[in-house]
């Protein structure tokens, strides 16, 4: 077991604590003392989740073994450290694919279930959790439990989207999606404004693949950008067994001076906007699936004092007025956006899960004292609004925010303590949210 | 090919299980959880398609003609044993209980030596096979710190050049590594620039299965410090804290 300092994904929020790694199934025989104990990932959330002060971290990469496929069924059952590119060529070979994928193939599907993170398309295809069938759960007092949504349902539920607070997922077995094609044909359709690109969102909603926008806020304050409208297509290269990738490490030599201020960030938006035409593009389905994995450079250049994101599902009433209100905030505050990116959203809202009907709004600014005052203002603009923010994406996140957002926040509290009077796993997201 | 490792589990062995199933060989797996190795043993299964067979033995206490017995029952011959399974005591310092010094003699010792045995004619009489040893950059000076698992490493590899001396002539090729600091359980999960990833160990292992037969250590900041290791005067070693 090693000390040392974890760091969000961005370096928002930090803590010293210790990682185990284990890497045999007896190490879930003992009963490892009162904790504090956290499950964790791939380690690349943009909040706290996955580390705590003191809190004695289980890695799970080891636990990454696929163990039982069902094609009548379109099933498969995987140990939690699995990462979404382990399972990418081995199902895209079978012709499945993994329903819901965040953008970065590293992310584990414990980080994804815990997280109950959304894909592409979460008004199409829901969030990660939606495909669960049944999971098993390691807890030290109760010892390895079987959950469904029919068995130990409120525990199952409470497991979905519950930031690793229950315990250690051990193995899940999830639904696939059929795997209509290899390929992409990405359309890019210029915008003006964040307004038209919401309009033209709309129209498209229901008939593609992936819908997700992208705009250009540091220049153009309005948003200028391009609805993206993805089908899948029949062609495309074979992904191998093992993909490989660039890993993002949180460990990793940073810019001891971030680059990212308005003027870059401007020049580097209007370089891609000018790059990027409109019209039509065929990528690999890995390719348009992971974005990410191709440009790390894009967030190192934040250097050592990272990012700050900030995701929010704004009602489609409220839409016409948060958009200038945002943007008048941003200007009092003068802190430059560095990514800004919509999607549809759709779906009943429980515990803390991040879904609701609406828009979804994700902003990315450098982290300095005025982004923070700029996203404290942004709290209060969500909560007058009926918006709702990513709990997972955000390293700063105050428990008040939470408790206005979130009208099950004393449900989901109440629950977990019910199961761990003790409350042996936790984290820094947990103890800043007050859970 | 029929491939047999020994500490397939985790760590280094886990790692040479994946690179010979990617290359499409059909598998044995032994460590001592069951458990472990049926989930090693169907990920590889599926994921590589070739046939992965598992069998549970707790190398301190085996017999090991019942288990060449076990292993011919499942893979009816054996074109490859990698004997890869080992142990190491923190408190390894000269005071160890005996209990635990037989552990580790065993493990480190006594059953690779008696695996290998069962095995020799088979292996001789095969067309083409691979045997294979892991020991330890802590085999090659005695120090006060992994006493007897560096004696029984060191053992092995005496040991490990007999075989090779016995089986020179035959197509069984003999290799055995002197293996550095690796990012396993083994190593107590640290870090550092010599720590090597299992799976880079795996992968030089296996594509060096056709290659030279010997003793070899894998890197060159290695080759360096155990050149550097056996080259210094027991005066000056004395003082090291190494
Ligand atoms: C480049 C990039 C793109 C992203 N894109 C998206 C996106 O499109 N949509 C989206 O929703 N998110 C996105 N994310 C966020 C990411 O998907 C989530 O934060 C995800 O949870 C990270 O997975 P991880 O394996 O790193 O988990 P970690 O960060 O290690 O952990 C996340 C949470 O899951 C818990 N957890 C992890 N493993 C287990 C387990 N075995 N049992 C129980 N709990 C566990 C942890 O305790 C923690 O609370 C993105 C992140 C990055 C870096
Ligand atoms: N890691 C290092 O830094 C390092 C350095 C130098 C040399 N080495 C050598 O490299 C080899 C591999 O080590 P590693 O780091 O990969 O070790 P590891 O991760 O601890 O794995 C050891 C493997 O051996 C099996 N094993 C251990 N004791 C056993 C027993 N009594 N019966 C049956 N199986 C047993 C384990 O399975 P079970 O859990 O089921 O027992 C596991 O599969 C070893 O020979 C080691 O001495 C390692």
């Amino acid at each position: 077991m090693a000390d040392r300092t974890f760091h969000s994904f961005g370096f928002g929020e930090s803590a010293q604590g210790s990682l185990e790694e284990p890497d045999r199934l007896r190490f879930f025989d003992a009963v490892h003392g009162n904790g504090p104990l956290l499950p964790r990932g791939a380690g690349v959330s943009l909040a706290g989740a996955s580390f705590g002060p003191g809190v004695r971290a289980l890695g799970m990469r080891h636990f990454n073994r696929v163990l039982a496929f069902d094609d009548a069924a379109g099933t498969v059952t995987v140990e939690s450290g699995a990462t979404l590119a382990t399972l990418f060529g081995f199902l895209a070979r079978k012709g499945w694919m993994i329903a819901v994928q965040p953008g970065y193939p590293g992310v584990t599907v414990g980080g994804c279930i815990a997280g109950n993170v959304h894909g592409k398309s979460q008004y199409e295809e829901g969030c990660f959790g939606d495909w669960v069938e049944e999971l098993e759960l390691w807890h030290p007092r109760h010892g390895r439990l079987m959950l469904s949504p029919t068995r130990e349902s409120d525990l199952f539920a409470l497991t979905i989207g519950g930031f690793g607070l229950t315990g250690v997922i051990l193995s899940a077995r999830l639904r696939l999606a059929k795997l209509k094609g290899r390929g992409v044909a990405l359309t890019a359709l210029p915008v003006g404004d964040i307004g038209e690109a919401a309009t033209v969102m709309k129209e498209h909603r229901g008939r593609a693949d992936f819908l997700y926008t992208w705009h250009d806020m540091a220049w153009s304050p309005r948003g200028r950008g391009f609805v993206f409208v993805g089908k899948l297509t029949a062609e495309g290269p074979e992904v191998p067994v093992r993909a490989s990738f660039h890993r993002f490490d949180q460990e990793r030599f940073t810019l001891p001076v971030g680059l990212m201020n308005r003027w870059s960030l401007s020049a580097m938006n209007c370089l891609y906007s000018s790059s990027r035409r409109s019209g039509v593009r065929q990528l690999s389905l890995w390719n348009a699936m992971f974005p990410f994995a191709a440009i790390p450079a894009y967030f190192y250049l934040y250097g050592r004092r990272g990012f700050l994101e900030h995701q929010v599902v704004i009602p489609e009433a409220a839409f016409a007025t948060y958009i200038p209100r945002l943007r008048a905030l941003a200007g009092r505050h003068r802190v430059p956006f560095g990514l800004a990116a919509m999607k549809l959203f759709r779906g009943p809202q429980r515990l803390l899960t991040f879904s609701g009907d609406g828009i979804s709004l994700a902003i990315e600014a450098p982290q300095s004292s005025a982004t923070r005052a700029l996203f404290a203002d942004i709290d209060l603009l969500d909560v007058a609004l009926g918006c709702r923010a990513n709990i997972l994406k955000d390293a700063r996140l105050p428990a008040a925010a939470v408790a206005r957002q979130y009208p099950e926040h004393d449900v989901f509290r109440d629950r977990l303590t019910a199961f761990d009077p003790a409350r042996i796993f936790r984290s820094s997201l947990s103890l800043r949210i007050g859970l | 090919m029929n491939m047999v490792i020994v500490g397939a589990s985790a760590g280094l062995g886990r790692a040479l299980a994946e690179e010979l199933a990617a290359l499409g060989h059909r598998l044995l797996l032994v460590a001592s959880d069951a458990r472990d190795l049926e989930a090693v043993g169907r990920d590889l299964t599926l994921r590589y398609g070739g046939p992965v067979g598992t069998l549970a033995i707790d190398l301190q206490n085996f017999d090991a003609d019942a288990f060449r017995g076990a292993v011919l029952a499942r893979l009816d011959s054996v074109d490859g044993l990698f004997l890869v399974a080992g142990f190491g005591d923190e408190d390894d310092c000269g005071a160890l209980p005996k209990g635990r010094a037989l552990a580790l003699t065993k493990i480190n010792f006594v059953a690779p030596l008696l695996i290998a045995n069962a095995f020799l004619d088979h292996l001789a009489a095969r067309p083409r096979a691979h045997l294979v040893g892991i020991g330890s950059m802590a085999a090659i000076r005695g120090r006060s710190r992994n006493m007897v698992y560096g004696a029984s490493k060191r053992g092995l590899e005496f040991y490990f050049e007999a075989l090779r001396h016995r089986l020179s002539g035959a197509a069984c090729k003999v290799q055995f590594y002197r293996v550095g600091f690796m990012a396993t359980t083994m190593f107590k999960g640290r870090h550092g620039p010599l720590v090597a990833k299992p799976e880079q160990v795996a992968k030089s292992i296996v594509r060096r299965l056709d290659g030279r037969e010997g003793a070899f250590t894998l890197s060159l900041p290695w080759k360096l410090i155990s050149l550097v290791l056996r080259l210094l005067p027991y005066s000056i070693f004395r003082r090291l804290d190494v």
